[in-house]
């Protein structure tokens, strides 16, 4: 099992549209469609595990809110300030949504 | 952006078996991945392909590429969601390439990040801008020479009492289809526009969005540098700039025909871009607090901020409650 929190992202959102089209124009079943997206969670979720190196840092002026429920983490935060070595970014608002980053490693030991 | 390509690869291979599974035939598969690629293509979150790629284009290719044109896929338009369009759009456009399948592209978009091209100050980037805008309004030859027709499917025109769809044809250079470019400049608020316009206006719009466009692109390729990943501010000083450049095309080649003021579509997906919600999506390691004081540990991200995606292995982050 991978997280399927990635399917929120412009990658998952764009193949979730292209298989809703394809599903639409009786090209593919959808219970094809779903085999589809649970690979894409296994190969999004294994290549940034493997294959991202970059690091940053934040700063954020406020933390708007926060919440921690069936072990996601949720904040909205103002303000906040990002830099990879001397490059930086700035945006007003925030949010993050973040699963539990240990299961899942525990998980990739296990099947390695 | 490299990973983006490798989850792509890896998806569609990992699905292989799938649908051999269900007996479907891979010409089906490798649809679901153009549609994929230009989708994201389109949504411009990620860095446009090297401009050397740009360059390198236009002397390899002839005008054979027009007899791919012939499609065995019907788009059937149901309603007039720009959706639908975009994809019947996106067919044509696809099944022309696909000759030359998207290995080329990968390729030239894996080109390793360089450290030293990553280090690059800032303000170097910016000194190339004078030079470059003297540039304008020189377009290479090869542009002018090798345009081959290509066919657009819009549905009806906006408030019109007819219902069947309407197919344009507009000339492009050649390259532009190879280069996988069609996709994000015919996309979004410009389909839009058109179809509120009657076919022969809504025709030489198009025409005359896809000549700016690439015409200013054409431009932009003699800049050499390679983009870093995460450089947005420089990025955002050359979309300003293609942007201008656009326009500054836009009024030599419209020359004295006025169109319909539908051509400013870069303000208007500017105007986007700001309202997109900034999220990233990621794993914690750990969270801490103490006091008002959070420190925050995340790991394998996904960011979209100000309509740019980035990725990261390690994020550590300071706020304040």
């Amino acid at each position: 099992m991978s997280y399927q929190l990635y399917r929120n992202t412009t990658l998952g959102n764009t193949l979730q549209e292209s298989i809703d089209e394809m599903i639409q124009y009786g090209q593919i079943t959808p219970a094809l469609g779903m085999k589809i997206l649970l690979q894409f969670d296994k190969s999004v979720n294994n290549s940034l595990a493997t294959r991202v190196k970059t690091k940053i840092t934040f700063k954020a002026g406020k933390m708007d809110t926060y919440r921690f429920c069936d072990n996601v983490w949720t904040f909205m935060l103002s303000d906040v300030e990002f830099k990879e070595t001397q490059e930086m970014t700035k945006v007003a608002k925030l949010k993050i949504v973040a699963c539990d980053g240990k299961s899942v490693t525990d998980e990739n030991s296990k099947k390695n | 952006m490299k990973l983006y390509q490798s989850v792509i690869e890896d998806t569609i291979n990992g699905s292989r078996e799938f649908f051999a599974e269900e007996g479907i035939d891979d010409q089906i598969l490798m649809e679901l991945r153009q549609s994929w690629e230009s989708k994201v293509m389109a949504s411009k979150a990620i860095d446009a392909p090297p401009p050397q790629e740009v360059a390198q284009l236009p002397k390899t290719v002839t005008p054979t590429v027009v007899k791919q044109t012939k499609s065995q896929y019907t788009p059937t338009i149901v309603n007039n969601s720009v959706h639908q369009l975009k994809m019947a759009q996106q067919q044509k456009i696809q099944q022309q390439q696909q000759q030359q399948p998207l290995q080329s592209q990968m390729q030239h978009q894996l080109p390793q990040q360089l450290p030293q091209q990553q280090q690059l100050p800032h303000q170097q980037q910016q000194k190339q801008q004078p030079q470059q805008q003297q540039n304008t309004i020189v377009l290479p030859a090869d542009y002018a020479n090798k345009y081959v027709p290509i066919q657009i499917t819009l549905p009806a025109q906006t408030g019109s009492q007819e219902t069947g769809s309407r197919i344009l044809s507009i000339q492009v250079p050649s390259s532009a289809i190879q280069g996988n470019m069609l996709q994000s400049i015919l996309s979004g608020q410009v389909i839009t526009n058109s179809m509120a316009m009657t076919t022969p206006l809504a025709t030489s719009f198009l025409q005359q969005h896809v000549n700016s466009v690439l015409a200013a692109q054409s431009i932009s390729s003699v800049q050499t540098v390679v983009q870093p990943e995460f450089l947005s501010d420089v990025r955002t000083t050359q979309q300003q700039q293609q942007q201008q450049l656009q326009q500054n095309n836009q009024a030599f080649i419209s020359g004295n025909e006025p169109l319909n003021s539908g051509d400013d579509v870069s303000d208007i997906d500017n105007g986007e871009l700001f309202e997109t919600e900034n999220v990233i999506v990621c794993q914690y390691d750990k969270i801490t607090r103490s006091r008002n004081k959070w420190k925050l540990y995340f790991k394998d991200g996904i960011m979209s901020l100000n309509g740019y995606d980035y990725v990261f292995q390690k994020a550590t982050g300071d706020a304040e409650w």
